[in-house]
């Protein structure tokens, strides 16, 4: 047991240092405009850490995507739950939910930012709502999956409302929770760029499509990097170990 | 007291639709532990499931005692998730400081298992966890549905014991489901019998015997007797 966060930092980075080993060797083959070295880029992303350039638009961005996850987990999670529990809502709304579902993003922001103006508020918004459906989804089958077992014990017992949605109901909705979140914060940050790229002056996003017009890859890996390393970051740091604690009660008898 | 008196049941919808219960009407006075067996598909577990107000009674009425409901269900039924003593202490709601959750597990027999999870024990300490947690409650009616069964003879006999100790502490309104004509024998203050389909009270017996004195020879001879009234009553078993 001991040796097992070990074994998985080992394999981490044995995996992360060949994916940059190949991009090193690419990156001799070809114009070093359009695919510069693992190096380069890091001096580019050093130096804009350093002026504060990075920094400033990396937290822009996380703000974002902090925003619009909390927003889609809470009104996703509500919807789905509400749906998976109720027979007769879902048989209303699923239509909708598909709708909702196949809407494509840019559709979504484009149309977010026109009726509610060029505003925070409709960024955020425009990614919440493009999230907001998959969580539903997501959550509605893990409602329909709950165990009815506990449901009735919690019953006879009279387990309070609150009682039952943290000690019953959650607790089961738990690995629907982590799939939501796991695909979600993924999906979200990748919107988020997309919204600033169309509506923001500042971001990741701003800030690749700015290097996009000046053609300076470096620039574009320097910043979308930085982000894929903080998210990393999130994953492990965050999400992972919560989920661990989540399951602990599991791995107990394995 | 509890007071049953169903004068038909259905279980499922439309064309599945089965008469599970006829007439059966019975009571279970203050403080009394009565036996319910018969047959396996006889609606014993529905009539228990009524009671529970887990499903809907279609024509009758039953009175439950006014206060606390437990049970102990055929599978444990504790969260997974909790550690045993925290199941106990999320049924007992809002008064759980008047409860000594330690000294329970102990007299359950699960000394030091209270921080283990439900996965980590073993079936019958599952069920001694269950028992734990419905008389953690100080129930006005307890509910039990085979609480023994699918366990060993030994493990068996040791959790009545348990049962009976910890009942005898403080008597409750008892209605148990049972399979084991042995076990009613020694436990109950009246078993009665249900069978046919709809199922309906076949026989009944009262038990007046202190049940502290009843020895191998008396349940013994009990549950043959029973046995032989349900063969009369309900051939073709």
């Amino acid at each position: 047991m001991r040796a097992e966060p070990l074994a998985r930092l080992g394999w981490f980075v044995a995996s992360f240092s060949a994916l940059v080993l190949v991009w090193a060797i690419v990156s001799t083959l070809v114009d070093q405009r359009y695919l510069p070295s693992p190096g380069a880029v890091l001096t580019v992303m050093l130096a804009e850490t350093a002026d504060g350039d990075l920094p400033f638009h990396l937290s822009m961005t996380l703000m974002r995507v902090a925003f619009a996850f909390v927003l889609a987990m809470a009104i996703g999670g509500a919807i789905g739950m509400a749906l998976g529990a109720r027979a007769r809502l879902d048989r209303f709304f699923l239509p909708w939910l598909i709708v909702a579902l196949n809407l494509p993003a840019l559709v979504v922001i484009v149309l977010s930012y026109i009726w509610f103006g060029l505003t925070e508020a409709a960024a955020i918004g425009a990614v919440a709502v493009n999230k907001i459906p998959m969580v539903a989804a997501t959550l509605r089958e893990g409602t329909r999956a709950l165990d009815p077992l506990y449901s009735e014990m919690a019953k006879v017992f009279r387990f309070s409302w609150v009682a039952r949605l943290r000690h019953v109901v959650l607790p089961q909705l738990q690995p629907y929770y982590a799939a939501a979140a796991r695909s979600g914060i993924a999906l979200i940050w990748k919107i988020v760029l997309v919204v600033e790229l169309l509506g923001r002056s500042n971001g990741i996003g701003f800030q690749v499509h700015l290097y996009f017009q000046m053609f300076d890859v470096a620039g574009i890996l320097a910043y979308a990097l930085a982000f894929v390393l903080v998210m990393l970051a999130i994953d492990g740091l965050l999400l992972q170990p919560f989920e661990r604690h989540a399951r602990r009660w599991r791995t107990v008898n394995a | 007291m509890l007071k049953v008196e169903i004068n038909s049941q259905a279980l499922g919808h439309g064309e599945k639709k089965v008469d599970v219960l006829a007439r059966v009407t019975f009571r279970v006075d203050t403080g009394r532990l009565i036996c319910l067996t018969g047959p396996s598909g006889c609606g014993k577990t529905t009539l228990l499931r009524l009671v529970l107000g887990l499903e809907t009674l279609d024509d009758g009425s039953i009175v439950v005692p006014s206060g606390r409901v437990a049970a102990v269900f055929q599978e444990p039924r504790l969260l997974p998730w909790r550690s045993v003593e925290d199941n106990i202490r999320l049924a007992l709601g809002s008064n759980k400081e008047r409860v000594d959750i330690g000294s329970l597990i102990d007299r359950v027999g699960l000394a030091g298992k209270g921080r283990n999870f439900p996965g980590e024990l073993s079936l019958g300490q599952a069920r001694r966890a269950a028992l734990a947690r419905a008389f953690a409650v100080a129930p006005d009616l307890l509910l039990l549905d085979e609480p023994f069964a699918s366990l060993d003879q030994e493990t068996a006999m040791r959790l009545r014991e348990t049962l009976m100790s910890v009942w005898s502490r403080r008597p409750t309104t008892t209605l148990m489901v049972t399979h084991d004509l042995v076990e009613a024998a020694q436990l109950a203050d009246e078993v009665i019998v249900l069978g046919g389909r709809p199922a309906t009270i076949v026989a009944r017996r009262v038990l007046a015997w202190d049940r502290r004195q009843r020895d191998a020879a008396y349940t013994a001879e009990v549950a043959a007797q029973l046995a032989e009234v349900m063969r009369a009553a309900l051939p073709g078993l």
